[in-house]
């Protein structure tokens, strides 16, 4: 051991799987504490030292991640990890309750703490930001105190809550979970009551140690006893755990005592004081001097190595070393191994023999018999078991150095899984041993690599190096190419140690755009994250920004300008802003302020236009006449302020102008046939209701005209509107009147079209295709609207070919009309 | 197929042949897609295990006819029992309750507030949330966005309070395949969303497709974009993206954003497909709603089946695809060679069956080698009747005097001329808005804009009071969308050093450097994709094909009159991820820029098939049916160097392109009751 402690004067506690020593040194008798608590590594290498009052600590014990738990008598609570750095503290007790906590057990992630008043108090998990605690209620009172105590971790119980084992001094042992206390009934069966108890790593097995110096195994269930030893003392072992799944090992006062499944015992001298940790399949002995491990010799090597083993894999290592020595034995060991399936089984033991063992040394001899056998062997099956032991070797051996002094066997190697032994890794800052680790077995490495530019960020607190010296050193040692880095965790350290800076210098390297501005919104860099979003170019990314920002800036009481000037840089961003505010629109009545504000914001391009529409459009939305006219009025304001828009705010005003017209039509004539229409419309209703309203008639022609005046209409547009109203309205002497009145404007093709469409009779129609005064323009009207007797009439008196082929190609299909069309054709030589 | 409650209560569903298209023998490997997008939807659905009630948006319904090329009855085999369209109310259902509602919807904040309704509406009676111990059992909501969840629409359910109740999962549905060469995304706010509000999300979808199509068919060899749009970046530069550089279905990309050609829509096709469009009251989905008494196994039905109830449907969806091998050879062809074509056709069947009558004494091996045609044969007989039928109704508006003048009016504008009295004489005469308003368009395209102040403010006002004063927001979206201008004062040279592409008479020298107009088009033997609209070629296809043929150097003239000059031109294998990213990141791509100047050589046939290698057009804002026409004729031509896939965020035409940009109000005025009802319809007594 590196260390210069004296066990007898320290309380110990190992972290499981070969993880780091907590000491703590005690002064005489007295729970005072001098000096702190020590942390060492396995072999006694000093990690860290957390500095400490004098109070001793009631408890104390390692989760599975290696983190320290000192639980005071007050039920305060410590979690440091395993460089010493505090993480946080709570309270296992609440501050109401007065009482103090006497009895601590730590198992996985979680802390079970027992009361003088026999109360458990339980944290499940202490890893979380805010550990929740629980009480669970023993049914045992200061009165009838329990006298040991262990837990069953949640792994191993049939319900899946974690259960704590009390034993009491009148012989009942008491299994607590959170559905509340059950007694076993275990008074009959034995004779004392039970001091002291370990639970077997494999959760199956309890041993229990009784007053009358009995040792019983018994299930955890508690309905079968294995084993029943008597050690024929009264006197309580001062340390009873497990080795390995199979054995008890107790320790007195310079002995040890190994307990074997059937009773069989070992014994082992101990001049000093001692500390044992048990582990999945061994347990560790810590000594002033070194840590020893003690273990049942492994199934593989002892196959090889018990006396007169005539095993294939024994045979095979005998051959290799009798090769080694240049003896012929080698031969005649080799023949012994006949078959091609043994000789599997051989190589295959040797190669779990030097994964077992663990002196180097013998590692190697086991490995060149599993080479030698190889040799014999046709297939190269093993040629992967032995590439992988070896890596396997590799770690392990190189963990059992010194530095870092993580000693593992082989089989907890496989239990804690290369991931673990990582994180272990990077826990101790040996991030060069555990990337070596990772290349050496294939890992990904980023983890690795996150967490030593993490650690270098923090490092450098201590020592102020420029932003750009730092980012650089980081970029430098980890990959560019062809991996995406989530640098955004890099980046979220940096601004943790308070170099925003830099932290934003990193984030440019993140490819995820999404991170980038979630870590920026966080760190409330908004026009940051802004940019980030819009030069990312995907929606949704925008979106996240535009609508956090919203949010907290309208919560900080920010005014909305500031958050406009901050996206009118971005095209992108205030075109999706205006997107989702129109949007909004589909959603409730006053959101529709938030689009207009935007448009009329002057941090971004004014847009009256559109503000004006907008204005109109919740106008339409109105069921009221007159918020409708207060908004148009509103959007004349609107159009009017911009050069680009004086078309519109004209046309509004018109609008309205029309509106107000037509509700006094509406009033004036008793019908609701104005209101909303359009200038053609009213002027067409007004025409049309002359078939009606006879008498009104000279008042309704007054009126058509004022609009056609008012509004600019042309005459062209004002007689189509009259022809078709006229003949829809069926009033066709005045309709004939209008036709007669003066040569028309617009030609006698609209009065023509509007007869045939009110089916009006064909002598009435070629009425008015008579008064076309062109022959050609009378002859395609009647083409045009069907007329293929009077046209082949007009075509024969002017004797026209053009005209008659015209009629040939047409869509004319009366057999009669087409044989004297045909007929002539001949007769004016078309054919 | 319609997935309404009756469709599916029916089934009725099982019956409808299948509106997909066969993809058999396509360019690209399409059913690859289809069978994808099929895919995911099954597991979908059987991620939630029980009984189901689909709810579609009613949008989405039609799309999945070409995604379950079985019919939608095939659901049921995946646990849906009930077919919903998505209303603002869920409805009751007959049978047992279902344990899920799952709905199918695009991700629009008008659908995320419609399901918040029903899931508010279950809360309400109890039967999710806290005590729904006693209450009905209560199904559980699932919502598939289509084509992926997005922020603002989870935010929506989140604040309509409903997210802790529903799961979100997203169905990647992009491209549907329409026909052998065809993919459209169906996305008819694309064009509205990008160039109006300059809101990119419908363009995000559109260039996520795009990467999905290389996912698909591997990087093309050379990616060619016009305008804005395709300068955006696509987003695979910035996600993980699996490279697929080993695969070359596609060698030649071609990105055509729809503002660097609007003038195109505007014109009237005159191809079979685009006058469907145009008359029949459009296609969707591949689909056109024809009166029954149109189709051509109208007897047939007659003798079958019960006559059909009065006041049922009298419309009936035909599909309109390459299944229909007879429509496949006729709906490009001009209306003017349709007649002669179908008249050929039906001669020829008829001939067949007369054939076989005369023949009395026809061996019996005869008889059945004309038996075994039979399927087949009144397959076509039907389909030539129908489309004889849709043929006549089609002439009958393209033989009139109205559709005659307006492709007359379209010409002269076309050509260059003025002819605003003509529009104004049509407004005057009332004749319907979008017809109107298209030709507005097109007039304020071809002629740099309607010149002068005076005539641009009296042609607005025409059309605001004809038409209605509400109109007002949506010239303003037009003009802002690039359809409608004022003139810029000054001539074009100066226009040209100030302005760019959008000054006046750009169209001017792109018709005369392309050759737009096509004064001897022979309808019958058409030599030139002018053969579309009799006359005019489409700009976009002359782009395609000119490019194609020769480059960029074959466009140096026309470059400059191009919006958003100069287009990219650039091959994507050639340079790295980040290379890439750093370009599009300085600036939309400018250092990919194309150099007019560089001779490039089409690529030659593959060795062993001697197929044509790959091009796809992919349109962003829309393409036209007479496009589409345009680039199979070029496609077809032995002297074009490619097979043409033409892939579109949505089908369009110019009337849709126009409604698409109507600025919508919405007009809840109440009037007060009196006398007269809807004074529109004042009608002559009787």
């Amino acid at each position: 051991m590196g260390w210069n402690i004296s066990i007898s004067e320290h309380v110990v506690c190992g972290a499981p799987f070969g993880g780091g020593l907590a000491v703590i040194r005690r002064c005489g008798s007295k729970d005072i504490l001098a000096g702190g608590v020590q942390i060492y590594n396995t072999a006694g290498v000093q990690i860290a030292t957390i500095p400490w009052g004098q109070k001793l600590p009631v408890g104390l014990g390692w989760t599975d991640d290696e983190k320290l738990l000192l639980v005071l008598d007050d039920g305060s609570t410590l979690l440091y990890d395993l460089l010493g750095s505090f993480i946080r503290t709570f309270l296992m007790l609440p501050s109401s309750i007065n009482q103090k906590i006497v009895k601590v057990c730590v198992w996985g992630h979680g802390l079970a703490a027992l009361t003088d008043q026999m109360v458990l108090q339980v944290c499940d998990d202490v890893g979380v930001a805010a550990p929740q605690v629980y009480q669970m209620a023993t049914g045992l009172s200061s009165n009838r105190p329990a006298i040991s105590m262990v837990v069953l971790n949640p792994r191993f119980t049939s319900s899946g809550l974690v259960e704590v084992i009390l034993s009491t001094s009148d012989k009942s042992v008491i299994i607590v979970d959170s559905n509340g206390p059950e007694d076993q009934l275990l008074q009959g069966r034995i004779q004392a009551p039970i001091v002291d108890m370990a639970v077997a790593p494999n959760g199956r097995f309890l041993a229990c140690f009784t007053a009358t110096g009995i040792l019983t195994v018994m299930s955890t269930s508690f309905t079968t006893k294995v084993l029943d030893f008597d050690t024929s003392t009264s006197v309580a072992p001062l340390q009873m755990d497990w080795c390995g799944e199979d054995s008890v090992i107790l320790y007195w006062k310079h002995f040890l005592l190994l307990i074997g499944p059937y009773g069989h015992w070992l014994k082992f001298p101990y001049t000093r004081a001692l500390h044992i940790i048990a582990e999945a399949d061994c347990c560790r002995i810590i000594t002033d001097l070194s840590c020893e491990l003690l273990q049942r010799v492994p199934g593989a090597i002892e196959m090889i190595h018990r006396i007169g083993s005539t095993h294939s894999a024994a045979m095979l290592y005998d051959a290799m070393e009798a090769f080694e020595d240049g003896d012929a034995k080698a031969n005649e060991n080799m023949h012994s191994v006949n078959s091609a399936e043994q000789l599997n089984v051989a190589i295959e033991v040797n190669i779990l023999a030097a994964l077992a063992e663990l002196e180097p040394t013998q590692q190697k001899r086991y490995l060149r018999a599993a080479i030698y056998g190889k040799a014999f062997c046709s297939n190269s099956v093993q040629d992967g078991c032995i590439v992988s032991a070896v890596r396997k070797m590799r770690v392990l051996n190189h963990m059992r150095r010194v530095d870092p002094g993580i000693f593992l066997t082989a089989l907890q190697y496989e239990w804690l899984a290369p991931y673990a032994l990582i994180d272990r890794l990077l826990a101790r800052k040996q991030h060069q041993v555990a990337l070596s680790m990772c290349q050496l077995l294939g890992i990904a490495q980023d983890k690795v690599l996150i967490h030593w530019a993490c650690a270098r960020l923090r490092e450098s607190v201590a020592a102020p190096t420029l932003d750009e010296h730092l980012r650089d050193e980081i970029k430098v040692h980890l990959p560019t190419r062809d991996c995406a880095l989530p640098y955004v965790r890099i980046a979220a350290a940096a601004d943790l140690i308070g170099r925003r800076r830099l932290a934003i210098m990193l984030l440019r390297h993140e490819t995820c755009a999404t991170e980038q501005v979630k870590l920026l919104l966080s760190m409330r860099e908004y026009d940051c994250a802004l940019n980030q979003a819009v030069s990312s170019m995907e929606v949704d990314v925008i979106h996240l920004a535009l609508l956090s920002i919203e949010r907290a800036l309208s919560s900080a009481g920010v005014a909305v300008d500031s958050f406009y000037s901050l996206i009118a840089v971005h095209k992108d961003a205030s075109s999706l802003l205006h997107a989702l505010y129109r949007e909004y629109l589909l959603r409730g009545q006053h959101k529709h302020k938030l689009l207009h504000n935007l448009f009329m914001n002057p941090s971004l391009p004014i847009k009256f236009s559109e503000a004006g529409n907008l204005a109109i459009k919740i106008g339409y939305r109105e069921a009221s006449r007159t918020i409708r006219f207060e908004r148009m009025r509103e959007a004349i304001a609107l159009y009017a302020q911009s050069r680009d828009s004086q078309f519109q705010a004209k046309q509004t005003e018109e609008h309205l102008d029309l509106l107000e017209t037509q509700i006094e039509f509406e009033a004036r004539y008793g019908v609701a046939c104005f209101l909303d229409m359009s200038v053609t419309e009213s002027i067409y209703n007004l025409i049309a209701l002359g078939a009606s309203q006879t008498s009104l008639g000279t008042t309704l022609q007054s009126d058509a005209l004022r609009i056609q005046r008012r509004f600019r209409v042309p005459d062209r547009r004002f007689c189509h509107i009259k022809v078709k109203a006229l003949a829809a309205s069926g009033q066709w002497a005045q309709f004939h009147a209008f036709a007669v009145e003066r040569r028309p404007l617009i030609g006698y093709r609209p009065f023509i079209l509007a007869l045939v469409n009110c089916n009006q009779p064909t002598s009435k129609v070629l009425k008015y295709v008579d008064r076309v005064q062109s022959v050609d323009e009378r002859f395609s009207l009647l083409v045009e609207f069907k007329l293929w007797r009077p046209a082949i009439e007009t075509a024969s008196r002017l004797n026209d070919l053009e005209k008659f082929i015209q009629l040939q190609s047409s869509s004319c299909n009366d057999p009669q009309l087409r044989a004297e069309i045909s007929q002539q054709l001949i007769r004016l030589g078309g054919f | 197929m319609k997935l309404g409650p009756g469709a599916a209560g029916k089934g009725g569903a099982a019956a409808a042949p299948s509106k997909a298209c066969n993809l058999a023998g396509s360019a690209l490997d399409l059913e690859a897609i289809r069978s994808d997008n099929k895919r995911e939807l099954l597991e979908l659905l059987d991620g939630v295990s029980g009984r189901k009630a689909l709810v579609l948006d009613a949008v989405l319904g039609q799309r999945l006819n070409h995604v379950l090329s079985e019919g939608a009855s095939s659901l049921r085999d995946h646990g849906v029992a009930y077919f919903r369209e998505l209303r603002p109310e869920l409805g009751t259902f007959d049978g047992e309750a279902p344990e899920h509602v799952v709905y199918l919807a695009r991700c629009t904040v008008a659908s995320m507030l419609t399901i918040a309704g029903h899931v508010k509406a279950a809360l309400r009676r109890g039967e999710i949330g806290e005590a729904s111990v006693d209450a009905p059992r209560a199904p559980k909501f699932h919502v598939f966005m289509v084509p992926r969840t997005t922020l603002l629409c989870k935010q929506i359910l989140e604040d309509e309070l409903v997210l802790p109740y529903v799961t979100i999962q997203a169905y990647h549905l992009d491209f549907v395949c329409f026909d052998k060469d065809v993919l459209s995304l169906e996305c008819d706010h694309c064009f509205c969303d990008w160039n109006v509000h300059g809101d990119p999300t419908t363009l995000e979808f559109a260039l996520a497709a795009l990467l999905r199509l290389e996912q698909f068919f591997g990087a093309p060899r050379r990616i060619q974009a016009f305008g804005e749009a395709g300068k955006r970046p696509p987003p695979y530069l910035y996600d993980d993206y699996a490279d697929t550089r080993e695969r070359r279905d596609v060698d030649t990309l071609v990105i055509l954003d729809r503002r660097v050609d609007l003038v195109t829509p505007m014109v009237t096709p005159l191809t079979y497909e685009g006058l469907i469009d145009e008359l029949m009251g459009g296609v969707r989905n591949s689909c056109v709603r024809l009166d029954a008494d149109v189709l051509g196994d109208v007897d047939e039905r007659k003798e079958g089946e019960p006559p059909a109830k009065p006041g049922a449907e009298t419309t009936v969806a035909y599909a309109l695809n390459s299944n229909d091998a007879l429509y496949a050879e006729v709906r490009d062809l001009n209306i003017e060679k349709l007649g002669v074509h179908l008249r050929t056709r039906a001669k020829e069947i008829k001939a067949i069956q007369e054939e076989f009558r005369a023949n009395k004494d026809a061996s019996i091996t005869e008889i059945h080698d004309f038996v075994k045609r039979i399927p087949g044969l009144s397959q076509n007989y039907n389909s030539v009747k129908t489309h004889v039928n849709v043929t006549e109704v089609v002439n009958k508006t393209t033989h009139g005097h109205d559709f005659r003048g307006r492709w007359n009016l379209e010409r002269q504008m076309l050509e260059g001329d003025a002819v605003y009295d003509e529009i104004e004489d049509r407004i005057a005469q009332q004749e319907p808005p979008m017809a109107t308003l298209r030709l507005l368009c097109l007039q304020s395209l071809c002629g740099g804009g309607i010149k002068g102040q005076a005539k641009y403010d009296f042609l607005r006002r025409e059309v605001l009071q004809t038409y209605g004063f509400e109109l007002i927001g949506t010239l303003y979206q037009l003009e802002k969308a690039g359809l409608l201008s004022k003139a810029k004062e000054g001539t074009v040279a100066t226009n040209l050093l100030l302005g760019g592409a959008d000054g006046a008479g750009s169209f001017a020298q792109l018709r005369k450097a392309l050759k737009l107009i096509v004064d001897d088009v022979d309808p019958h033997d058409p030599r030139d994709i002018a053969y579309v609209s009799s006359g005019y070629a489409p700009l976009s296809c002359r782009l395609v094909e000119v490019l194609a043929k020769s480059g960029f150097a074959g466009l140096v003239n026309v470059l400059p009159h191009l919006p958003a000059a100069p287009p990219l031109d650039y091959a994507p294998r050639d340079y790295t991820r980040e290379d890439l990213k750093d370009a599009f990141d300085g600036g939309g791509g400018a250092k990919l820029g194309a150099n007019p100047h560089k001779q490039t050589r089409p690529p030659p046939p593959d060795a062993t098939t001697g197929l044509k290698p790959v091009m796809v057009v992919f349109f962003v804002g829309g393409v036209t049916y007479a496009e589409i026409a345009a680039l199979r004729f070029l496609s077809k031509r032995d002297d074009f160097p490619f097979r043409v896939v033409v892939a579109a965020t949505n089908v369009c035409n110019g009337s849709t392109l126009i409604k698409s940009l109507v600025y919508e109000i919405d007009n809840k005025l109440q009037r007060e009751p009196a006398g007269r009802e809807d004074p529109a319809q004042i009608d002559a007594p009787p």
